[in-house]
């Protein structure tokens, strides 16, 4: 079942929450909504959910209109970010739940609880309650209950906020490899752009209520629409420069850090004079021999070992700090205080131009 | 040292209640069943074998059930709507709802007192209406009693339901309407099972503030509608028959007791058995 939300928009007074979003999700795919807080994600997913009337717009599910519909009607399952287990309630009791109000009989009931059970490893705990699971066994009770009453669309707020680190990414992709598996079509709320990153199919990445970009991961990674999305997904070094030159294929933009970059002209919107910022990754830095000509002069500040990468932090020669995410072995030596170069994959380059910059 | 800790933090509490609680009320069983001769019934005797006194105690106990009713009826919407509502007018409104309880419950009992004599403002207001056709005498009844005890002691169940009501995770309510509960089933099965401990709390406050209540019945009520607590006060200050009057006082203290862990029994397994079915 596809969704299908157009111009949808909420506000309390004057305050607005959603501002004018329009997205699609087809059949079997996984949407994330990413931003920080306050940036409407979770209202959208609450007004899909029915929990929440939209001011205006609309919600379609499988071509018909749900905005009016209310929550108990819709075919949605919900997993939400506390999970809201009833806690007085056993975990086959919370699982169950759905299927008693569905009306199925007790054998079937049974039957179908103990599969979903067994499918999220929660076999011997179904006389738990919920207060008696770890957080790991919580949120898979959650999804069993939201998934056993087989719906065509799972609503994710945050499933994942309260999981450590090495749970989250095992439960994230246990999670899309369910997604797949029940063909489900999906919204997933996230603040946290790498679990968004690697789940979803499509990113749509908010602000103010307001919809920045909506593309692929990778898209959105290597293309940001603007500043915010480029600042909010992944690290970003922003160097200020200014464009001095343009001809057919190329710009060339001189760095306040002392040299002069080439980038794509279909990517930059500007003209010679014109001030702004590039977006550098720091993967798209590395260290060189001193000498060669275009390197960034640089002084090490600190360096952050990481295991397979190392962070190295930098002061340019114009004063702004530069991070380079750079492999272990080829930090040569360098302590803080040393001078380095270091040398841009202008490929990997973004202008922003100052207008943009809101 | 930390293993006593506890033991002395209780100390003052405990120390308290044995002296001001639990000796008064052990010296009152003891005169309750004390004459001259030693041990004797005989107090008790004459409240069992008077019939008065079981109409008394019977409407001691239906002016607590009432009451309770009353305020759960009122109480809880309110409650939950308060604890509910996202608008910065709800803290406003609880304390508002807490106000009446500033007022002390002789004064509150004067202002019914007002509204329910023979050409007081609810007898007038009916007459204009038409909806009686000669004027009403609501003070002196137990009706009045029961409205004005009702309004008394309405803040304090609200204020018990709303901590209980804020402390349930509206979540929990959303999670059962996904799972396709109509929102008054959810509010069932989750919200109120959830709020049935406070519930209890709340009820049992209440019921046990209206049938030790005194004031209230005997401005309001005066002495057509006799309670237990008025006539405890009668023999006590009045007749000055203190081991009668703390027979009935220990009765009063008995019937509390056992209406709280039947009422509080009751409601358990109710709940029990809603979860389980």
């Amino acid at each position: 079942m596809d969704i299908e939300i157009n111009h949808l928009r909420k506000t309390y007074g004057s305050a607005v929450a959603v501002a004018d979003l329009s997205v699609k999700v087809p059949q079997g795919r996984m949407l994330a909504l990413l931003g920080p807080s306050g940036c409407g994600k979770t209202t959208t997913l609450r007004m899909v959910a029915g929990f929440i009337e939209p001011t205006s717009g609309s919600i379609r599910a499988g071509g018909s209109d749900i905005t009016r519909i209310p929550a108990h009607k819709r075919d949605t399952g919900l997993v939400f970010q506390n999970y809201a287990l009833f806690p007085h309630m056993s975990a086959a009791e919370n699982i169950a739940f759905g299927l008693r109000r569905r009306g199925v009989g007790r054998a079937e009931r049974d039957q179908r609880v103990g599969v979903m059970l067994d499918k999220l490893k929660l076999s011997g705990l179904a006389d738990r309650l919920p207060r008696q699971l770890s957080g790991g066994q919580q949120q898979r009770v959650a999804v069993a209950r939201a998934l056993v009453i087989n719906p065509s669309i799972l609503l994710l707020d945050e499933p994942f906020s309260n999981l450590d680190a090495k749970l989250r990414e095992s439960t994230g992709l246990e999670m899309s490899r369910l997604q797949r598996e029940f063909g489900l079509t999906s919204i997933f709320v996230t603040h946290d752009q790498s679990e968004a990153m690697s789940i979803a199919d499509t990113i749509a990445v908010m602000k103010d209520g307001e919809l920045q970009q909506l593309d692929s991961a990778s898209e959105i990674y290597e293309k940001p629409a603007n500043r915010f999305v480029a600042d909010f997904i992944g690290r970003a070094n922003f160097l200020p420069g200014r464009i001095t030159g343009r001809n057919d294929t190329h710009v060339s933009i001189a760095l306040a850090a002392g040299i002069t970059v080439e980038l794509q002209a279909s990517g930059v919107a500007g003209s010679p004079g014109d001030d702004g910022e590039v977006l550098l990754r720091p993967e798209a830095v590395s260290v060189t021999d001193a000498g060669p000509a275009n390197t960034l002069k640089a002084t090490v500040e600190q360096i952050s070992y990481q295991g397979s990468i190392a962070n190295l932090h930098g002061t340019l020669s114009d004063g702004s700090a530069i991070v380079a995410s750079v492999p272990p072995d080829t930090l040569r030596g360098l302590a803080p205080g040393d001078a380095m170069s270091l040398v841009i994959r202008a490929n990997a380059l973004r202008w922003f131009g100052r207008r943009q910059q809101v | 040292m930390a293993r006593f800790a506890p033991v002395l933090l209780f100390a003052p509490c405990a120390f308290a209640y044995a002296v001001f609680f639990i000796w008064p009320q052990a010296s009152l069983l003891a005169m309750s069943a004390t004459e001259k001769a030693g041990f004797t019934l005989a107090q008790y005797e004459r409240f069992f074998v008077d019939s008065y006194y079981w109409e008394m105690l019977g409407r001691t106990l239906w002016l607590g059930f009432a009451v309770t009713a009353i305020t759960l009826l009122l109480g809880v919407p309110t409650a939950y709507l308060l604890a509910r509502s996202q608008s910065r007018w709800a803290s406003f409104l609880l304390l508002l709802t807490t106000f009446p309880l500033l007022v002390s419950a002789v004064v509150r009992s004067f202002g019914w007192m007002v509204l329910f004599f023979r050409d007081g403002l609810l007898s007038r207001t009916l007459l204009a209406l038409g909806i009686v056709n000669h004027p009403v005498q609501t003070m002196y009844t137990m009706t009045g009693v029961i409205i004005a005890l009702a309004q008394v002691l309405l803040p304090l169940m609200i204020l018990t339901l709303h901590g209980v009501f804020k402390s349930i995770d509206r979540d929990l309510e959303y999670a059962a309407m996904s799972l396709g509960a109509r929102p008054s089933v959810a509010l069932g099965l989750v919200t109120f099972r959830l709020a049935s401990g406070g519930i209890v709390a709340g009820s049992l406050l209440v019921f046990s503030l209206a049938i030790s209540a005194f004031a209230t019945p005997s401005l309001v009520g005066g002495a057509r509608a006799n309670v237990m607590a008025t006539a405890i006060y009668e023999q006590a200050v009045e007749l000055l028959d203190w081991p009668f009057a703390a027979a009935l006082a220990t009765i009063l203290l008995v019937v509390v007791l056992a209406v709280s862990l039947a009422y509080g029994a009751l409601l358990e397994g109710r709940a029990d058995k809603e979860a389980s079915r």
